[in-house]
């Protein structure tokens, strides 16, 4: 590539030249060349070429230019954006103006006799008046002056140079033509003179003298210079200096000063960072209302770690309607890609890497083992306390009001333990957001030895004028920041956005920075985007509803334009820098951005966007877990349209999502944000049926996680009957849920109902279950057999039905009850057999399920009376629900780990049970109540107190009468007429 | 800022070479016209003639010049060699000229690009 701008502007490559359009193309062009390497901020050039347009139009304009140069250079030179403007990726070397300066600057350092020809080669570069055919615009002319001004100054030093070098013959030509074309030059003048006088020709250089002094005094009224006067003086009196002399012109050029970049008046918070990432490691609390630079001083923070070898984890993906827990996957993959040494880990780090360090969101529990919420954040700090070990190691986390309760409780967690191991942690609030509250309570329980709140005041004027002069290039007035730092408050990025809005509109002057300064960051944002074209606008809005990154196809979805168009009207605002680009797509600067996009648009409107990046959405092949959230809201948000029940099913898969990372907590939120959803469907048959389905999932995790029966059952209610997988699993739990406290026949009357009305096979599927589960809770063992094997015969005719449901796998509880029910017939092979099958169906089941196994084998042992075989499945049981928790079933597993323990001998364990028996009770769950209450009559049998034992066999038979709840276990109910003694049936 | 305008090419049958653009709302409901629309032809050699052009114009809302300026950008963009427009409305003219278009006579304006 050649460009040439010391003459009509042009650009060659490979011999061709480019074609580089009309005036104002090309005048871009040459800006872009002129500065070859260097950034050329998109306002200098609206400044110079479209002074008198508005802005937004001439961004648009000049936008498409860029384009249309990108695509005439090609690869050649490419146009690369940098903000805040574009930068032509071209060595300066291949644009002659930047050679002709460097030659002429180079031969000012060489001997006389080395810098004529480099001399004669800057001067071969021209090729008529620089930028000949922009003359028409003020940069062109003011560059063109310069330059000719320069080259003016290159042909006085090559007659300098020959003359020194004794070429005098040579320059009297050269010097009478350049004194004809520019005859008020005087060193050119002098130079003749010279020449003529060391040729020789002394009356002639005393000529020239006398001419120059015509010339002068007849066209401008003036004198020679006196170094003019003094030369011909020297020429008269045949001055011996006047001989030849070897020169060599000094280097002129000055140093290049590098401005810091870091934050401005900010030294005493940034010596905290450096105490924190010196020291044993704290937590750094920058609690700040927007603007104050809380994100710049995590930067910062990040920076000095790195330049201390260190290790930097950010938990990202903060944001309104973030994953439960994200921020911590994205911290926990992070160190995943840096950690050394993996086989040191201990088995929960590796657990928590398995399940957070892959974050899809399949939420299987990881391959490796179960995996408990207490395991999973014990794994995290110990990652991170090992991360610690071999590095200093800080964790950001940015936006932490927004954060989730579980991600708060495991920062809690690492905070109180490893703060003071060298693990720096910084936590940016934004004051008075309605979450702050919930991370200054969290912070509040820690050691106050072990946090340090970083103060942000507002900015001083000095620390302003700095800013503007970082922002700017140059020095501002003291007027001007006194104005800026009354008007802002000293907030950075007020100060930022305030300068760069003046510095456009070319305000920046104590004059006009006086008059009219926008009173708020918001209306100075404001300003700032109706500088854009109005496409580009219309893309940040877009960006702005998105609610985090969206990418080009998003946006070309959402607007219908195409991607390229998408591209080339980003860049203004990438430019402006409101709008920044990560891994994910684009995303806006600051949420005050956003904010200020987002209160202009109507609601009307804001709702058919957000339905619009729904459908954007719904039209990937996969969503991840963040990706599906966003779904559920913006569905939630476009219900006018797409109706209230639409973000329902994604709230559903939120809420499993968020179970296969123990997060209960947001699990029950999610359900019940679906339900909040569906209060709006205005059909009652649509809503009930929907809403059943999501009560039956909220009481299923309520009863598994709380340790109590879940709200008033269902089952009075008319419940639709499942038509899909969510909605099976929802009247599944419903059913399952609302008869564990007693109400077997009810929840399987409903379920015979709807299989007699008509299901598909889902619906029958979940239909079978509960009417064989219900049927073996009532001792009707032929039936609950059939409906079991129905179900078995159901999943294997179509291994792609399956009843969704992270808490309870369906599968792995029917091949149980399969075993039970063999027992009970007798066949103990066939019940070992189902046994394995149900180990076989839980091992690639998430977490609960696996301690669901080892209940059905403590059940079973219980049954056969193999204590020992039924506690150690119960101590197992015992083990994972509280690692888990999930403290009903640990309900179940103490009570039969007592049982065994009395029957192997343990006089106390017959009182335990009873203990733990009565804590069964008042969870209100009445499951297994009669084989409780005869293995409490067994445990106390053994103890020896047999009275008490025949007591209990009386409760249990009047508990099956009560409840419908019976025991069919063969070993049981003999061990009861004994115990009740000989009269009783 | 709180029109939410965009240039893209409708989505309606055209013959070849020809492309028909759309002024239009993003946030607009399906059934919502758009607010402008123009025809462009791509001649053999490389040439791009704006077939028709309209746009809203309402007192307080003219639509046109953003819609020509939008067009030309767009069109610039491509890789066609020539534009085509023709004027004969002051403002219209003011924004071809100001896009370094020339006048060629009889209201039309052309773009070397």
């Amino acid at each position: 590539m050649r460009v040439t701008l010391l003459g009509p502007v042009s650009a060659e490559c490979d011999g061709t030249d480019l074609s580089l359009g009309g005036s104002k193309q090309r005048a871009v062009f040459a800006l872009l060349a002129l500065n070859a390497g260097r950034v050329v901020p998109l306002d200098r050039l609206v400044d110079e070429l479209w002074r008198d347009e508005p802005p937004s139009r001439a961004t648009l304009s000049l936008q498409s230019y860029i384009s249309r140069l990108r695509r005439v250079l090609g690869a050649a030179a490419p146009i690369v954006t940098r903000p805040p403007g574009w930068t032509l990726d071209l060595d300066p070397d291949e644009v002659d103006v930047t050679r002709f300066v460097a030659l002429v600057s180079r031969a000012r350092t060489l001997p006389s006799a080395e810098a004529i020809p480099v001399l004669r080669d800057a001067l071969d570069l021209w090729r008529g008046e620089a930028l000949a055919d922009l003359r028409a615009l003020s940069f062109a002319r003011d560059e063109a002056t310069r330059l000719a001004e320069l080259r003016l100054s290159a042909t006085g030093m090559l007659l300098d140079a020959m003359l020194a070098v004794g070429e005098a013959d040579a320059v009297v030509a050269e010097a009478r033509r350049f004194v004809t074309a520019h005859p008020f030059h005087e060193h050119g003048w002098q130079t003749l003179m010279l020449a003529l006088y060391r040729t020789g020709r002394q009356s002639d250089a005393v000529a020239a003298a006398a001419e120059l002094r015509r010339v002068l005094a007849e066209e401008l009224g003036l004198d020679p210079a006196p170094e003019t006067r003094e030369l011909e003086q020297r020429i008269l009196r045949q001055d011996p200096a006047l001989r030849p002399v070897e020169g060599v012109v000094p280097d002129r050029r000055g140093g290049s000063e590098r401005p810091d970049g870091g934050p401005l008046g900010r030294d005493e918070a940034l010596a905290e960072l450096d105490d924190a990432v010196a020291g044993r490691g704290r937590l750094l609390l920058l609690d700040a209302p927007a603007g104050l630079g809380k994100t710049t001083m995590l930067q910062a923070l990040a920076d000095r770690v790195q330049r201390a070898g260190g290790l930097v984890l950010r938990g990202a993906g903060v944001g309104a309607g973030t994953p439960a827990l994200w921020p911590w996957v994205t911290i926990i993959r992070e160190l995943a890609a840096h950690r050394s040494s993996p086989a040191a880990e201990g088995s929960a780090s590796a657990a928590a890497l398995a399940l957070l360090g892959r974050g899809d969101g399949t939420g299987d529990g990881g391959a490796d083992g179960p995996l408990s919420r207490t395991t999973l954040y014990r794994g995290v700090v110990d990652l991170l306390a090992a991360a610690g070990t071999a590095q200093p190691v800080a964790v950001l986390l940015d936006d932490a009001h927004w954060v989730d309760p579980d991600t708060l409780t495991l920062l809690g967690l690492a905070v109180d333990e490893l703060a003071g191991d060298g693990v720096t942690f910084a936590v940016a609030v934004r004051s008075y957001e309605a979450g702050a509250d919930a991370v200054r309570d969290m912070i509040g329980r820690l050691p106050r030895d072990r946090v340090r709140t970083v103060a942000l005041p507002g900015l001083d004027p000095d620390a302003v004028g700095g800013l503007v002069h970082r922002l700017t290039g140059v020095v501002a007035e003291p007027a001007v920041v006194a104005a800026i730092t009354a008007r802002t408050g000293g907030n950075p990025l007020f100060v930022g956005e305030l300068v760069r809005l003046l510095s456009s509109e070319r305000r920046l002057d104590a004059g006009n920075v006086a008059a009219a300064l926008p009173e708020h960051v918001r209306e100075v944002l404001r300003r700032r985007l109706d500088r854009l074209p109005g496409q580009t606008a219309a893309l940040l809005t877009v960006v702005a509803l998105a609610g985090g990154p969206a990418d080009v196809d998003m946006l070309a979805r959402v607007t219908g334009l195409d991607p390229d168009a998408v591209l080339d009207a980003v860049e203004s605002a990438l430019l402006a820098e409101l709008l920044t680009e990560d891994a994910d797509g684009f995303v806006l600067t600051h949420d005050l951005v956003r904010q200020t996009l987002v209160e202009h648009v109507s609601g009307a409107r804001r709702t058919r966007l957000h339905a619009k990046l729904a459908e954007a959405l719904r039209a990937r092949p996969v969503l991840t877990p963040q990706q599906g959230l966003d779904l559920a809201r913006h569905l939630s948000l476009a219900a006018p349209i797409v109706g209230p029940a639409a973000a329902v099913p994604y709230l559903l898969a939120a809420s499993d999502d968020a179970l296969s990372r123990y997060a209960h907590e947001e699990a029950v939120r999610l359900l019940e944000e679906a339900l909040d959803r569906l209060a709006a469907v205005s059909d009652p048959a649509e809503r009930a049926a929907l809403a059943a389905a999501v009560r039956g999932k909220l009481r299923t995790v309520r009863t598994w996680t709380s340790g109590t029966a879940a709200d008033p059952p269902l089952l009075d209610e008319a419940v639709p009957p499942p038509t899909d997988p969510d909605s099976t699993a929802g009247w599944v739990g419903n059913l399952l849920m609302g008869s564990v406290g007693g109400r077997y026949g009810r929840a399987a009357e409903i379920a015979e109902r709807a299989l007699a009305d008509g299901l598909p096979p889902i619906g029958r599927l979940g239909a079978h279950f509960v009417i064989g589960w219900t049927a073996f809770h009532r001792g009707r063992i032929d039936e609950a057999d059939e409906h079991l094997r129905r179900f078995e015969e159901l999943s294997a005719a179509d291994p792609e039905l399956r009843i969704p449901g992270a808490i309870s796998t369906v599968e792995v509880s029917v091949a149980g009850y399969a075993s039970l029910i063999a027992h009970v017939r007798g066949d103990e092979e066939a019940a070992d057999r189902a046994m394995e099958l149900a180990e076989s169906r839980a091992a690639v089941r998430a977490q609960p399920t696996g301690i669901h196994v080892h209940l059905h084998h403590a059940w079973l042992a219980a049954m056969r009376g193999d204590a020992a075989t039924a506690g150690r499945h119960a101590r197992a049981a015992r083990s994972d629900s509280e690692r888990f928790e999930f403290p009903m079933f640990r309900l179940h597993a103490t009570l039969l780990a007592a049982w065994s323990d009395a029957l192997l001998g343990d006089a106390a364990a017959a009182d335990r049970m009873d203990g733990a028996d009565a804590a069964y009770a008042a969870s209100g769950v009445r499951l297994w109540t009669a084989m409780y209450l005869m293995l409490r009559a067994e445990a106390h049998a053994a103890a020896g107190n047999r009275r008490f034992a025949a007591e209990l066999v009386e409760r249990a038979d009047a508990a099956q009468a009560e409840l419908d709840d019976a025991c069919r276990s063969p070993r049981l109910l003999t061990l009861s007429k004994v115990l009740q003694g000989p009269g009783k049936p | 800022m709180s029109s939410l305008l965009v240039l893209r090419r409708a989505d309606r049958t055209v013959r070849d070479g020809e492309i028909w653009w759309e002024l239009a709302d993003a946030a607009a409901s399906p059934d919502q016209p758009p607010a402008g629309t123009a025809l462009t032809r791509r001649t053999a050699n490389g040439a791009t003639h704006v077939v028709s052009i309209a746009a809203v114009s309402t007192p307080d809302q003219d639509l046109l010049p953003r819609l020509v300026r939008d067009l030309i950008a767009a069109l610039r963009r491509t890789d066609t060699s020539v534009i085509s427009i023709r004027g004969g409305r002051a403002e219209i003219d003011a924004a071809l000229l100001a896009e370094d278009f020339v006048p060629a006579g009889d209201n039309l304006f052309v773009l070397h690009l």
